[in-house]
């Protein structure tokens, strides 16, 4: 009964664990694709850009620590997120120098899930994944707001 | 003038009743587009604690109150959104039945019919977090949403559900005004995930309600959301999350196309 019990909790400690991982926007889990809990950097140049649902997808070569061309494919948030975070259906241009930090590929392949995507003047590009960067900086400032708000009002009375 | 007097009561009184009684007998105007923190975050009718809102259990919402407090403020947004979110994963497993922990150990999220462009089911279409068009008429309510959310009928005549009818994505579904509420019933419904970032899934014959209150100055709608299967859950799963009135939203759509998660 007791060994029953164990069992039962770590399963369930497993589950809680594996739902602990989830990110809080997505149109499907990307741990269908994607090690949700580890993050690769990687530089590339832009070969195709294709606006999508239910993911958007950069296509671009990566120059490996041999010097050799390696094809890479990053997939992000669908374009009617994008657009709503003022994207374009052009956003990149073959030839664009980009840097990519995400998640890698379940299964090895040359695979990224885009988290940010910076180019090459050093902006980041829509926060990355749709509004996602964005949408925290506005809480923040909506938060740092209602803190001043909650500390003068206790000082005054309001 | 006693008389004067006596007349202006009785029609004021009149009035008074007729006004009553209409209000009790009007339904919410819930019709237009309503929308999520997902999509419409920047909008002066959220407050701090709309901000951080999910599709969360009411407890959750309790702590995210507590996370509000002076004794928190050493914690940035991000931290307090994570707080929440694991919060909630853990009060929903929480009430997972032994099947469902099985199911789970099992499931691969790559199995995911969306990823292959199959519309949503009726619990994920609900649970989705597009803006949504409501749309309001004498014996229906169309429910219009974006992307893989399916379009929905509901039912508004006083029929009541087939009986012995078959299981569909979407269900059958039919809806009532109580007060300022909308609410909704739904049952025949097939097994399908009931949302893909909260890994829920719920089994054949669940019953999903819904419930969406209009705020007095009708800017918000509070939805309830009562899922009801006990295969999968060993108490009904009640979230909550709230809509903002937003006539200025587009929904949006776009072709979907498969992906296989390979080159």
């Amino acid at each position: 009964m007791r060994i029953k019990y164990y069992i039962k909790s770590l399963a369930l400690s497993v589950v809680i664990l594996i739902s602990l991982s989830m990110p809080i926007i997505a149109h499907h889990n990307p741990a269908a694709h994607y090690l949700v809990d580890e993050r690769i950097e990687i530089n590339g140049v832009v070969t195709e850009f294709i606006a999508a649902n239910p993911h958007s997808r950069i296509y671009f070569d990566v120059i490996n620590d041999e010097g050799e061309t390696e094809k890479w494919m990053s997939e992000g948030d669908s374009i009617i997120n994008l657009r709503r975070a003022d994207w374009t259906d052009d956003q990149f241009k073959p030839g664009d120098h980009i840097q990519i930090l995400g998640r890698p590929s379940r299964f090895g392949y040359n695979l990224v899930e885009w988290i940010f995507i910076t180019n090459s003047d050093g902006v980041e590009v829509g926060g990355g994944n749709g509004q996602f960067a964005e949408r925290t900086r506005y809480i923040q400032t909506k938060l740092d707001e209602f803190r001043k708000q909650r500390d003068f009002c206790f000082t005054y009375d309001c | 003038m006693k008389k004067i007097l006596k007349h202006i009561f009785t029609i004021s009184g009149l009035l008074f009743c007729m006004q009553i009684a209409a209000s009790q007998s009007s339904t919410p105007d819930i019709d237009g587009i309503w929308s999520t923190t997902e999509t419409f975050f920047e909008h002066p009718y959220w407050t701090i604690e709309e901000l951080f809102s999910c599709n969360c259990t009411s407890e959750t919402y309790s702590y995210l109150r507590e996370l509000l407090l002076p004794e928190n403020d050493h914690l940035s947004a991000q931290e307090i959104e994570d707080a929440v979110n694991d919060h909630n994963d853990i009060a929903i497993a929480e009430i997972f039945t032994q099947d469902k922990i099985d199911y789970l150990s099992s499931y691969d999220p790559a199995d995911d019919p969306s990823i292959q462009c199959e519309k949503f089911g009726i619990v994920r279409t609900v649970l989705h977090n597009d803006p949504i068009l409501i749309q309001q008429a004498q014996d229906q309510t169309l429910i219009l949403p974006e992307d893989l959310a399916s379009d929905r009928i509901i039912y508004m005549d006083g029929r009541n559900h087939p009986e012995n009818g078959s299981l569909s994505a979407l269900g059958h579904s039919i809806g009532w005004y109580e007060g300022s509420s909308l609410v909704i019933d739904t049952i025949n419904i097939s097994a399908a995930i009931a949302d893909d970032t909260l890994n829920i899934h719920h089994a054949d014959n669940a019953r999903f309600i819904e419930r969406y209150t209009l705020n007095g100055d009708g800017t918000r709608l509070h939805g309830q959301f009562t899922l009801i299967d006990p295969v999968m859950f060993l108490e009904p799963l009640v979230l909550e999350r709230t809509r903002i009135f937003t006539p200025e939203a587009d929904l949006l759509d776009a072709p979907c196309e498969t992906i296989s998660g390979e080159m």
